[in-house]
C-alpha cells in the first residue's frame, strides 16, 4: 500500500495517543517514585512521535515491531491496554506478561508488539529474523526494529544490516536518537556520527527525519515501510529526538544542563503537532483540553487497575519456562 | 482535576526527604519538568520535579518538613479548584503499597514449614527422670513419670543436638550401604574392622563378619563380652522404652557407649576376627609359687601380688622362647626386644591394660610397684596411650572370681594371651598311683596362629608350666 | 535397520523434518554450497535450495539472534554453530534471548529453534577449539539440552529437538561424526529427556553422555575380564536430567562414576555426581567418583591430550576405587 499522508482525524488520533503516552509516563514515574514500580523504568517522555508516528505507518499485526528497554510508548502505540501495560510495570498477575516481564519486557504478539528487550541491541538481529520469516512466507508483512543511539555501535546491529542486504530481508531499522547514550553524548562515542548515513555501507537507504516531528517521521518511515513491503529491500531511519528525563528514573542527570532540556521542551512533538492542528482549525481549545483529560482518565483507570490487581500466586514461578507439556508442535 | 503530590523516592536508598525549599509558591503555576522544590535525602540535596503542568494549590509540607516516601507534600490542580475534600482525607498511599485485592488462593501457596517440635520450644531444659535420661519434652516427661515410662531421648532442643547421632565419636567411618547391612543382618558395626580408606568399613567386611558369626562360636565367655551387642545399633530413640506401659515386665535400658566402652568393643573385635587364635591349657600346681611369695613378702611392708609373679615368670618364659614376643605386621612378622607384659585389670567402667616395659630386667618388687602405681593412674585421672598400648604379651587372671578356666582375646599387638585360673584344691593321680590333693590353676595360652604355630605355642606353655610349678628353675 | 554413521543420521533427520514441516529451514557458516563443514548437511541445498539452506557470513552473534527471531515469528530454524565453541560469540541470544523469552512474555511467544553443532575435545584442534559447552546450556532454565551418543539417537532426538516448541541446544562431536551405528528404516523420534541402558550390570553404575560413552563401555569391557560387571548409562539428554534412572541403577548396585567431557567445576557431570549423592545416600558403599577432563586448557601436544581426557583408563580406576580394589587385584566374586 502506497504511502498516504494521514487526514485531520487521523492526526487528532495520533495526538490523543502521544498524549495518552505523556501521561502514562507521568504516572509510571510517580508511581516509581512510590516505589510500587520496581527495577528499571526508562520513561519515553519527549520521543512519542517517535514511537506512534512510526508505528502509525504499519498494518499490525501482519507487520511486526521490535524495540529495546525504552517501550512503553512502542506498546501503547501499538495498542496494548494502558491496564495490562500498567498491571504489568506494577507487576501484577494481569500485567501483558503475568508480572514475569516488567517495565522492559511489553509483549503483545496478537498486535505486533515483539517486545521489549533489557540488552543493548539484542533485538536488532531477533527482529531481522522476524523480518526473515516474513520474506520466507512471503506475507508481505515489514519489520520495524527501534533502537537507540547507544545501540548503534552493537556488533549485533553491523552483522544484521549485512544479514538484512544479503537476504533482502523487508525491515526498517529506526534509530531513536535521543542522543544521550545513558550520560553518554552520542557524538562522543561515534566515529560517524551520521548515522543515517552510514547504511550505505551495507547497501541500503538512510533517511534522517526530526523525532519532534510527527509528520516528518511519519512520512519519513512511512516511504522506507513502503518500499520494503514492495520491493522486499531494508532500510534505515534516523529520527532525532530528545527525552526530557533521564536514561532511566535512577539518574540524576548530571551529564546535561536543564537548560538543555528546557530548549527540547519548546519543541515538544505534542504541543507542536497540537497547535499545527489548531492553526489549521482542526482542533479547539475545548478538543484539546478534553484528549488531555481523556487521557489521564484513561491512565488513571489503568493506576487503579494495577492497583487492585492481585499478585502473581507463588506457583507462577515455575510456569512459563518451557513450553506446556504436549505443545510439541509450537505456537504456530 | 486537583490531586495530592507525594514525596517520592529521588533515589534508590532513599526513605525520607526533607524539604530544603520550595521553588513555587503557593497560587503559582508551573509547567511540567519545572523544578517544584529541593529535597534533602540522606545522600544528598535532590530536585524534585513537576511531573505535568499545573497550578500549586496548598503546600501541605513546608520548607524544613520531613515526609516519608508517600506521604503528601503539596495539593496541585487547576486554578480555584476546590480542594477541601482533599485536605480533609487521610489517605495518603504508603511508599511500599500491598495489594488491596485478596493474595494468593490456598490451593497456591507453598506448603508451610510445620512448627518446630515441642521439645525444640522448651525454654528450659526438660526435667531429668528417673533413670537420668533427659532431652524429653515437658510435657512428655509428665506423661512418662507417673506411667512408670523411662524415656529415652528424643526429638531435638535447641540446647543438644538431636537423640544420639548416627555415629558416635571415635567410631571408624562406614559406608551407608555397609550401616544398612549391618541392621540388616543384625551385626554391630561397631564391631567390624574396616577394609576402606581410613578404616571405613564398607559393605564386604560387613558381609564378610556376617559370614563369619554364622560360623560356630569359638569364643569363650570372656571373648563374648564387649563386642556382642547383636541388637541393631542405631534404631531410633525411645521405640523400644516408648512402648511399654506401667505393670508389665521391666522395661529395657538403653546405655549411651563410652568412648573407653566402644574402643575396648572395637580392639577385641578388631583382634579376634584378624587373629586366628587357638587356645592351649595346661594346669600347673601352684604351691612353690605360692609359698615362694609368701617368704618373699614376710619380709616387706608392701606384700607384692601373685600378677606380678605371674607377669615375671612369663617373662622368664618369653626370654626362652623370644618368638612369642612378636607382632603380626601383615607383610612381616616383628619380633620384638623388649618383653612389655600387660595386665588385664578390671575398673568400674571397664577392662584396662596397664603395661609393664622390659620385664625381663625388673624384679617382681619393682613390677608390682610398677603395677600398682598404674592401677592407681587408671582409677584416677585414666592411662595415656603409653600406659597400655604397645604390650607383646598379656596375662588375665580371673581365679579371684573363681573361674576355673577360660579363653581370652588376644590383646593387640600381641600375639599371645594368659588367661589364668583359681588355684583349686584338686585331687591328682601321682605316679605311684595314690591320689594327693593339690592347688592346681588352669593356665590357658591363647596364641594367634599366624605367627605362633600349635607346636611353638605348646613348647612356651611347657617352660612356662615349669616356671610356675618351680620358680627356682628361672635361674638356670 | 540400516548401518549408518552419526553423520548420515543427522542429515537423513534433516531431510525428513524439512521435507515433513516447510517452516524448517537451515542456516549456518558452509552448510549450502559447502555442504557443511562436516558435510552433514550434504544435499540438502540441492534439495530445498537457499531460502531453506542459507549460508551465513561469519557472524554468529547476527545469525543466532536472527534465528531466534525467526522462531518467534513462527519459523523453525536450525541454526548450525561450526562448533559450539564460536557460540560464545552468540551468548547473549541464546540464553538471554532465546531461553527467557516464553518466561518474560508470561508465555505469550514461543522460540522452537533448534542450536546444534560439534562440541567438545577433537584431535589437536587447540585450546581454542576444544571446549565442551555441555554445561554453559545445561545450566540455563529454559534450553532444553541434548547430547546423543548413537546413530540411532543422533536421528531420532534432532527430529523431536526439530518439532519441539522449546528452544534445543543440540551437542554433537566432530569424532562422532564417522561412528557407525544401527538405525531404524521406519521413522522414529526419541524422547527428550529419557536416558537409554547401553549396557546392563550389578556391580557399579556408569553415567556417561557424547563421546565419554564410547569411554564408557570399552571400561565396562575391561571391569567385565575381571569379573566386574558394571552398568552404563547414556544419559542422550542433559537438560532435563533423567535424573530418576540412574538413581534406580545406583540404589541397586550402590556405586557410581559419572563420566563427563567437561572440565569438572559445576558441570553436568559434577551436579549429577551431587544429585546421585543426596538420592541415593543409604544406597552408597563409597563415594560417587567423578571423571571428568582435567582442569586445564586443551594441550596441542597429542601425549598431553589424552592424558587430559577421562578415558577408560580413568574410568576403570575410578571403579576401582568405588569398589575398594586395588588396581590389578582380581575382582571379589
Amino acid at each position: 500500500m502506497p504511502y498516504k499522508e494521514p487526514d485531520a482525524e487521523e492526526l487528532l488520533g495520533l495526538l490523543s495517543r502521544m498524549q495518552l503516552i505523556r501521561s502514562f509516563e507521568e504516572r509510571a514515574g510517580m508511581a516509581y517514585g512510590l516505589r510500587k514500580i520496581g527495577g528499571f523504568c526508562h520513561l519515553y517522555t519527549g520521543q512519542e512521535a517517535v514511537a506512534v508516528g512510526a508505528i502509525s505507518t504499519l498494518e499490525l499485526p501482519r507487520d511486526l515491531v521490535f524495540t529495546g528497554y525504552r517501550d512503553h510508548g512502542h506498546a501503547l502505540a501499538c495498542g496494548l491496554e494502558p491496564k495490562a501495560v500498567m498491571a504489568e510495570l506494577y507487576g501484577r498477575i494481569t500485567g501483558s506478561s503475568r508480572g514475569k516481564g516488567g517495565s522492559m519486557h511489553l509483549f503483545d504478539p496478537g498486535r505486533g508488539m515483539f517486545g521489549g528487550n533489557g540488552i543493548v541491541g539484542a533485538q536488532i538481529p531477533i527482529a531481522t529474523g522476524a523480518a526473515l520469516a516474513q520474506a520466507y512466507r512471503k506475507d508481505g508483512g515489514v519489520t520495524l526494529c527501534f533502537f537507540g543511539d547507544g545501540a548503534f555501535h552493537q556488533g549485533a546491529l553491523h552483522e544484521s544490516l549485512n544479514l538484512a542486504g544479503i537476504w533482502k530481508l523487508p525491515i526498517v531499522y529506526v534509530i531513536e536518537n535521543n542522543q544521550w547514550g545513558m550520560g553518554t553524548n552520542w557524538r562522543r562515542v561515534s566515529s560517524e556520527d551520521d548515522f543515517a548515513a552510514t547504511a550505505a555501507a551495507y547497501g541500503m537507504p538512510g533517511q534522517a527525519c526530526d523525532g519532534m516531528d510527527l509528520l516528518d517521521v511519519r512520512r519519513t518511515v512511512g516511504l522506507a515501510v513502503e518500499r520494503a513491503r514492495a520491493q522486499r529491500a531494508p532500510g534505515l531511519v534516523e529520527a532525532r529526538t530528545y527525552r526530557y528525563k533521564g536514561h532511566s528514573m535512577s539518574d540524576p542527570q548530571k551529564y546535561r544542563s536543564r537548560d538543555e532540556i528546557d530548549e527540547y521542551r519548546k519543541r515538544d512533538p505534542i504541543l507542536r503537532l497540537k497547535d499545527t492542528l489548531a492553526e489549521k482549525g482542526d482542533l479547539s481549545e475545548e478538543r484539546w483540553a478534553a484528549i488531555v483529560a481523556e487521557a489521564d482518565r484513561v491512565v488513571a483507570q489503568a493506576v487503579d487497575f494495577a492497583e487492585a490487581s492481585a499478585e502473581p500466586s507463588p506457583m507462577v514461578l515455575y510456569e512459563d519456562v518451557l513450553a506446556p507439556a504436549g505443545t510439541g508442535a509450537g505456537r504456530l | 482535576m486537583a490531586e495530592k503530590l507525594f514525596m517520592m523516592a529521588l533515589s534508590p536508598t532513599m526513605s525520607e526527604g526533607t524539604i530544603a525549599r520550595w521553588r513555587v509558591a503557593e497560587g503559582e503555576a508551573f509547567t511540567a519538568g519545572q523544578l517544584l522544590c529541593e529535597v534533602e535525602t540522606d545522600k544528598a540535596s535532590m530536585d524534585y520535579e513537576a511531573p505535568k503542568d499545573a497550578r500549586l494549590l496548598k503546600i501541605l509540607l513546608p520548607q524544613g518538613g520531613r515526609a516519608a516516601i508517600g506521604d503528601p507534600i503539596a495539593i496541585v490542580g487547576a486554578e480555584g479548584e476546590n480542594i477541601d475534600a482533599l485536605l480533609a482525607s487521610a489517605d495518603a498511599p504508603r511508599a511500599a503499597a500491598a495489594p488491596v485485592a485478596a493474595a494468593a488462593t490456598p490451593a497456591d501457596a507453598p506448603v508451610a514449614v510445620p512448627a518446630p517440635p515441642a521439645a525444640a520450644r522448651a525454654s528450659a531444659v526438660a526435667p531429668r527422670t528417673e533413670d537420668g535420661s533427659r532431652n524429653a519434652s515437658p510435657e512428655a516427661a509428665e506423661a512418662a513419670t507417673p506411667n512408670g515410662i523411662r524415656l529415652a531421648p528424643a526429638g531435638r532442643s535447641p540446647e543438644e543436638p538431636s537423640g544420639r547421632p548416627l555415629q558416635a565419636p571415635g567410631l571408624p567411618p562406614s559406608s551407608p550401604l555397609a550401616r544398612d547391612r549391618a541392621r540388616g543382618l543384625g551385626v554391630d558395626i561397631r564391631g567390624i574392622p574396616g577394609s576402606g580408606p581410613g578404616g571405613r568399613v564398607v559393605l564386604r567386611d560387613v558381609e564378610a563378619a556376617g559370614a563369619a558369626m554364622a560360623g560356630p562360636a569359638t569364643a569363650g565367655p570372656a571373648a563374648g563380652g564387649a563386642a556382642a551387642r547383636s541388637s541393631a545399633g542405631e534404631r531410633a530413640a525411645g521405640e523400644q522404652a516408648a512402648g511399654r506401659a506401667a505393670g508389665s515386665a521391666p522395661a529395657d535400658r538403653r546405655i549411651p557407649l563410652s568412648g573407653k566402652r566402644a574402643v575396648i568393643a572395637r580392639r577385641l573385635s578388631e583382634s579376634f576376627f584378624a587373629a586366628p587364635h587357638y587356645y592351649l591349657k595346661r594346669r600347673v600346681a601352684m604351691e612353690r609359687l605360692l609359698e615362694l611369695r609368701a617368704s618373699l613378702n614376710r619380709g616387706r611392708e608392701r606384700p607384692v601380688s601373685l600378677n606380678a609373679f605371674i607377669v615375671k615368670l612369663c617373662a622368664e618364659a618369653i626370654a626362652r622362647h623370644p618368638y612369642v614376643n612378636s607382632s603380626w605386621e601383615g607383610d612381616s612378622i616383628l619380633e620384638r626386644g623388649s618383653v612389655d607384659v600387660a595386665l588385664a585389670v578390671a575398673l568400674p567402667d571397664g577392662l584396662v591394660t596397664p603395661v609393664v616395659r622390659d620385664c625381663g630386667s625388673k624384679g617382681v618388687g619393682r613390677i608390682d610397684e610398677e603395677l600398682s602405681a598404674l592401677i592407681d593412674k587408671a582409677k584416677g585421672r585414666g592411662l595415656a596411650p603409653e600406659d597400655y598400648e604397645g604390650a607383646s604379651f598379656t596375662i588375665s587372671n580371673l581365679g579371684s572370681y573363681g573361674v576355673e578356666e577360660f579363653t581370652a582375646i588376644i590383646n593387640p599387638p600381641g600375639s599371645a594371651i594368659l588367661a589364668v585360673g583359681a588355684a583349686l584344691r584338686t585331687p591328682v593321680a601321682l605316679e605311684d598311683g595314690s591320689v594327693a590333693v593339690r592347688r592346681l590353676a588352669a593356665l590357658t595360652l591363647g596364641c594367634d596362629h599366624r605367627v605362633i604355630d600349635g607346636a611353638a605355642g605348646a613348647e612356651f606353655l611347657a617352660t612356662l608350666a615349669r616356671f610356675v610349678e618351680e620358680p627356682a628353675l628361672t635361674l638356670a | 535397520m540400516a548401518i549408518m554413521t552419526i553423520r548420515e543420521a543427522l542429515g537423513r533427520a534433516l531431510d525428513e523434518e524439512m521435507a515433513r514441516d516447510d517452516r524448517v529451514f537451515l542456516m549456518g557458516e558452509e552448510v549450502g554450497e559447502y555442504d557443511g563443514a562436516y558435510k552433514v548437511s550434504k544435499g540438502l541445498l540441492a534439495k530445498y535450495g537457499s531460502e531453506r539452506v542459507r549460508d551465513t557470513p561469519i557472524a554468529e552473534l547476527g545469525f543466532t539472534g536472527v534465528g531466534v527471531g525467526a522462531a518467534l515469528a513462527g519459523l523453525r530454524p536450525v541454526v548450525e554453530w561450526m562448533t559450539h565453541n564460536f557460540a560464545l560469540l552468540a551468548l547473549d541470544q541464546v540464553v538471554n534471548e532465546a531461553a527467557k523469552m516464553r518466561y518474560m512474555s508470561g508465555g505469550l511467544l514461543s522460540a522452537p529453534i533448534v542450536f546444534r553443532g560439534p562440541s567438545g575435545p577433537a584431535e589437536q584442534l587447540g585450546a581454542q577449539h576444544s571446549q565442551s559447552f555441555a554445561s554453559y546450556w545445561a545450566h540455563v532454565p529454559g534450553l532444553k539440552v541434548v547430547a546423543p551418543g548413537t546413530a540411532a539417537d543422533a536421528y531420532g532426538l534432532l527430529k523431536s529437538a526439530i518439532r519441539d516448541a522449546d528452544p534445543v541446544v543440540f551437542l554433537e562431536s566432530e569424532l562422532m561424526y564417522g561412528w557407525k551405528g544401527e538405525v531404524p528404516d521406519e521413522e522414529t523420534l526419541v524422547p527428550i529427556g529419557l536416558s537409554r541402558l547401553a549396557r546392563p550390570g550389578r556391580d557399579l553404575t556408569i553415567a556417561a553422555y557424547s563421546k565419554a560413552l564410547k569411554e564408557a563401555l570399552d571400561a565396562a569391557d575391561r571391569l567385565a575380564e575381571r569379573g566386574i560387571e558394571a552398568e552404563v548409562i547414556d544419559l542422550r539428554t542433559l537438560r532435563p536430567l533423567d535424573e530418576e534412572a540412574i538413581h534406580r541403577s545406583v540404589r541397586r548396585t550402590g556405586r557410581c562414576v559419572v563420566v563427563d567431557e567437561s572440565w569438572p567445576v559445576a558441570s553436568v557431570g559434577s551436579h549429577l555426581a551431587y544429585l546421585v549423592s543426596r538420592e541415593c545416600f543409604d544406597r552408597l558403599d563409597a563415594p560417587v567418583e567423578l571423571v571428568s577432563l582435567e582442569d586445564v586448557p586443551m594441550p596441542y601436544n597429542r601425549s598431553l591430550e589424552l592424558a587430559a581426557e577421562p578415558g577408560a583408563d580413568k574410568i576403570v580406576a575410578a571403579a576401582l576405587r568405588a569398589l575398594y580394589l586395588e588396581p590389578g587385584a582380581a575382582a571379589r566374586e
